[in-house]
């Protein structure tokens, strides 16, 4: 495999809103496999289509877990431990639950796992490398999803880091329900269903995150 | 109007999904707090650009790699499932107690086999040119390149003829430290800094 050809098929899409968001098909009107039709090839062994099932949603579920450590290799192996325990719990997954919540709702247990373990290798102090460590990386990598004028990449950019450096000083709970809402378009049930809480904690928990959220942006001097 | 009913529409009117009758509900309240007004609009504006510059979707460094090595932890882990142990039965039983023997015969059988072949190549005389060995050229046309492979070496040896001679006041082993830590450097910052 060509690295170039590789490095370069990274590809950055912008939010997904409304049914595409929703996991059904492929929203575009193509012949591609829907996921319902991927899980069950999927669920009878099939691992050509639990492999399309990886590359349709592997995007999505790396680009939630990057915003929520903040540090690419993690982020990498976290979602490589997600595919393995989605492949391992294929078995169990009923079709009329909705694949892409049940497949958050894994991704949700797996960095809250991990969080938890390295707050217990951290002994329970605030590790100052989560906050900063991958923050200018993690701009750096930032493309536009079309080609911009210098000066709009460059404000793009500006923007992003500053969005990203007040997510990350919200908490997880808080960054969490901001990122599934406004990122990746989820309503407030799929919201719930992803977080396993009521509606009610998802309503409370995207106010205030909003307000902190908001304050941290209006407060920040601009650089 | 309690807390949570309270935070619960204001979400929703922030969000612009208010009914008509959670709409009612909610008018007494705006009317009291006229601020909300901006700071749903500040709210929405931010909205949109978390939208704008967060993206929903990025492929993992390496997206390839990244299936490859999914599959791989899975068929170990399936793997791991399925060669569990199982219990002997009378063909297996009887397979084991002579294979292990066999296979340990065939070992050493190779490997005399492997240090005859050897002791044969000792005498074969001194490195020369080998028609298999890989192509050298040099970028500069006054220095002649060759490879010499030597089998009963086993290696292969570069031989550069026409290069200027090293000047004493460099010290090789100092170069060759400075440019073994300036390597572990690079690899140490991801080559990001030089």
């Amino acid at each position: 495999m060509n690295l170039f050809r590789q490095i370069t098929s990274k590809r950055v899409m912008g939010p997904v809103f409304g049914d595409a968001a929703e996991g059904g098909g492929s929203g575009d009107g193509s012949d591609e496999p829907t996921d319902v039709e991927l899980v069950r090839r999927s669920q009878d062994g099939d691992y050509r289509a639990f492999d399309a099932l990886v590359t349709k949603h592997r995007g999505r579920v790396y680009a939630m877990i990057q915003n929520m450590v903040k540090n690419e290799a993690d982020a990498w192996d976290l979602s490589q431990e997600v595919f393995v325990k989605v492949w391992k719990a294929l078995p169990k997954f009923e079709a009329r639950a909705q694949f892409t919540t049940w497949m958050y709702r894994i991704t949700h247990n797996v960095v809250y796992d991990w969080m938890r373990k390295r707050k217990i290798d951290t002994a329970g102090e605030l590790d100052d490398n989560l906050l900063s460590r991958e923050s200018i990386a993690a701009g750096a990598q930032a493309a536009p999803a079309r080609t911009a004028r210098p000066d709009e990449a460059m404000e793009h950019q500006e923007l992003r880091r500053r969005i990203e450096e007040a997510l990350q000083r919200i908490s997880p709970e808080h960054r969490e329900v901001i990122l599934l809402r406004e990122v990746q378009g989820f309503d407030y049930k799929e919201i719930a269903d992803a977080l396993d809480c009521s509606i009610g904690t998802v309503m409370s928990r995207l106010f205030y995150a909003r307000k902190k959220l908001q304050k941290l942006l209006t407060h920040e001097p601009e650089s | 109007m309690n807390q949570n009913r309270k935070e619960e529409l204001l979400t929703r009117w922030m969000d612009g999904v208010l009914t008509d009758a959670e709409q009612v509900e909610l008018a007494p309240y705006l009317a009291a707090h006229p601020e909300l007004e901006a700071e749903r609009e500040g709210i929405q504006r931010m909205r949109g650009e978390i939208r704008r510059v967060i993206p929903a979707s990025e492929d993992p460094p390496y997206p390839d790699f990244f299936n490859a090595h999914l599959e791989r932890l899975i068929s170990e882990d399936r793997g791991a499932v399925v060669e569990e142990p199982r219990p002997a039965n009378g063909l297996w039983r009887m397979l084991s107690l002579w294979l292990a023997p066999a296979a340990a015969a065939a070992v050493v059988l190779a490997f005399l086999a492997g240090m005859q072949l050897g002791h044969a190549r000792d005498g074969g005389g001194p490195a020369v040119a080998d028609a298999m060995a890989p192509a050298v050229y040099s970028p500069i046309a006054t220095v002649q390149a060759a490879a010499l492979q030597d089998e009963s070496f086993g290696g292969t040896v570069i031989v550069l003829e026409g290069l200027d001679a090293i000047p004493n006041s460099v010290d090789l082993f100092q170069t060759a430290e400075q440019s073994a830590a300036s390597e572990l450097y690079m690899i140490s910052t991801g080559g990001e800094t030089f």
